[in-house]
């Protein structure tokens, strides 16, 4: 019995003692994991995230880059939305230039500056050509109504947990949400890319036509406009304004020439027609 | 001995609720540690991928800031009567398109155009907040005169 006693004692105590091993080497490791965690992080100056591994800090340098990103991305949109929104209310209307450019042939036209009356060339919507045969297609906006809002990307609900609880989530949670955020906000910036390079192919083929009303609005002098058999009067009207001294009244926006956004662009973008 | 052999089982399996296990929450911190270094990562190059659309997106705005609407109406009619006189002697009536900009009816037309002046992406976008006044009036009400800015149409 005593030497059993004896023995249970000698058991006793290094259990007693591996335990205190233990805890001064669990301990040692716990410390050294810390020191391990408090390590300065190799990361640039600009970098955003905080020196250390610690993951609550780490967690709010997230939460301040994600939100950052996601007001950009919105304001992004805003701008995106904008022109889908106007693209959609686009319709292209086939102008042809009627007359020549030497105004040898072409509507009459009277400056009333004792020359006489001479010839004149001017632009009218003229279906009667082939779709791509025509001159330009200048480009309507059809106006108010004909938008419709688009879908606002992700839904404009707020999330249901938000209305759920106001208590911050565990760092799980937490984690969790800013990963869908993210992945939320890399689809978005996907959507914009897409957007902008369709913007890009439609502006890079879309010319600019330099315009000119030509004629008094008040009917002194101008285009011969009238009945075939009867009175006259003078009107003004539009044609395509070559001349190298003086600005036209606008640069209308126009495909030229068979010009389709996607398929066949035949200037560079944005480039005068001559 | 028993007696030990039970008492170590039972501390062995109290120490977990006892006191918090530093290796349960080195066994967790891993992978929490792991993903959101994961995700710091995909934030940095989402960043990029973000100012990257900066410019692009910046051309939507500089579009939207210098493009407007001009109110445009064809008179006469193909094959009608009544028109442009064309031709050598004026007998074939022709439509032509002029500005509409004047008065109260609505234009057939409102085609997007720029300002005469020069191309939009040098300095049209200047004054971009201010309205654009056509200065080379040749109308005379003031409402026409001004070239609706692209958004608020």
């Amino acid at each position: 019995m005593s030497a059993l006693g004896s023995r249970s004692r000698r058991l006793l105590i290094a259990v007693v003692v591996c335990g205190c091993g233990g805890a001064v080497v669990l301990g040692a490791g716990g410390s050294a994991a810390s020191d391990v965690q408090t390590e300065a992080r190799a990361a640039g100056e600009d970098s955003p995230w905080p020196r250390t591994k610690a993951l609550r800090p780490n967690l709010r340098a997230l939460r301040r880059e994600v939100a950052d990103l996601a007001d950009q991305v919105e304001t992004m949109e805003r701008s995106a939305e904008g022109y889908e929104d106007w693209q959609a209310c686009l319709k292209y209307v086939p102008v042809n230039e009627q007359g020549d450019r030497d105004r040898q042939f072409g509507y009459l036209y009277d400056d009333r500056d004792g020359t006489g009356v001479g010839h004149m060339d001017g632009l009218a919507v003229d279906r009667r050509r082939r779709p791509g045969r025509e001159d330009y297609l200048f480009i309507h906006f059809r106006g108010a109504g004909c938008r419709s809002d688009s879908p606002h990307p992700g839904g404009t609900a707020e999330p249901a947990s938000a209305a759920r609880s106001y208590r911050r989530p565990g760092l799980r949670r937490q984690l969790r949400m800013l990963e869908r955020k993210a992945a939320s906000l890399e689809r978005r910036s996907q959507r914009l890319e897409t957007i902008s390079e369709r913007f890009d192919e439609w502006e890079s083929c879309v010319s600019w036509v330099p315009v000119t009303e030509l004629g008094d609005p008040d009917g002194r002098f101008g285009y011969l406009y009238g009945p075939t058999a009867g009175p006259w009067a003078y009107r003004p009207a539009l044609h395509v304004d070559r001349a190298d001294w003086d600005d036209p009244d606008y640069m209308f926006l126009a495909l030229v020439g068979g010009d389709r956004p996607g398929r066949t662009c035949q200037d560079e973008p944005g480039e005068a027609i001559d | 001995m028993r007696r030990v052999l039970i008492l170590i089982s039972a501390c062995a399996a109290a120490a977990p609720f006892a006191a918090p296990d530093p290796a349960l929450a080195e066994r967790d911190r891993p992978s929490l540690q792991d993903r959101i270094e994961e995700l710091q990562q995909e934030v940095e190059s989402l960043r990029e991928d973000i100012e990257d659309l900066q410019e692009p997106v910046e051309e939507f705005d500089l579009f939207d800031q210098c493009a407007f609407t001009i109110g445009v109406t064809q008179h006469g009619t193909w094959g009608g009567d009544v028109g442009y006189r064309f031709g050598p002697l004026g007998q074939s009536p022709r439509p032509a398109l002029a500005m509409d900009m004047r008065g109260f009816g609505r234009p057939q037309y409102d085609f997007l155009a720029f300002p005469g002046e020069e191309p939009p992406s040098i300095e049209c976008n200047e004054d971009a907040g201010e309205e654009f006044i056509d200065t080379s009036a040749r109308a005379t009400d003031e409402r026409s005169l001004t070239p609706q800015p692209w958004r608020s149409r």
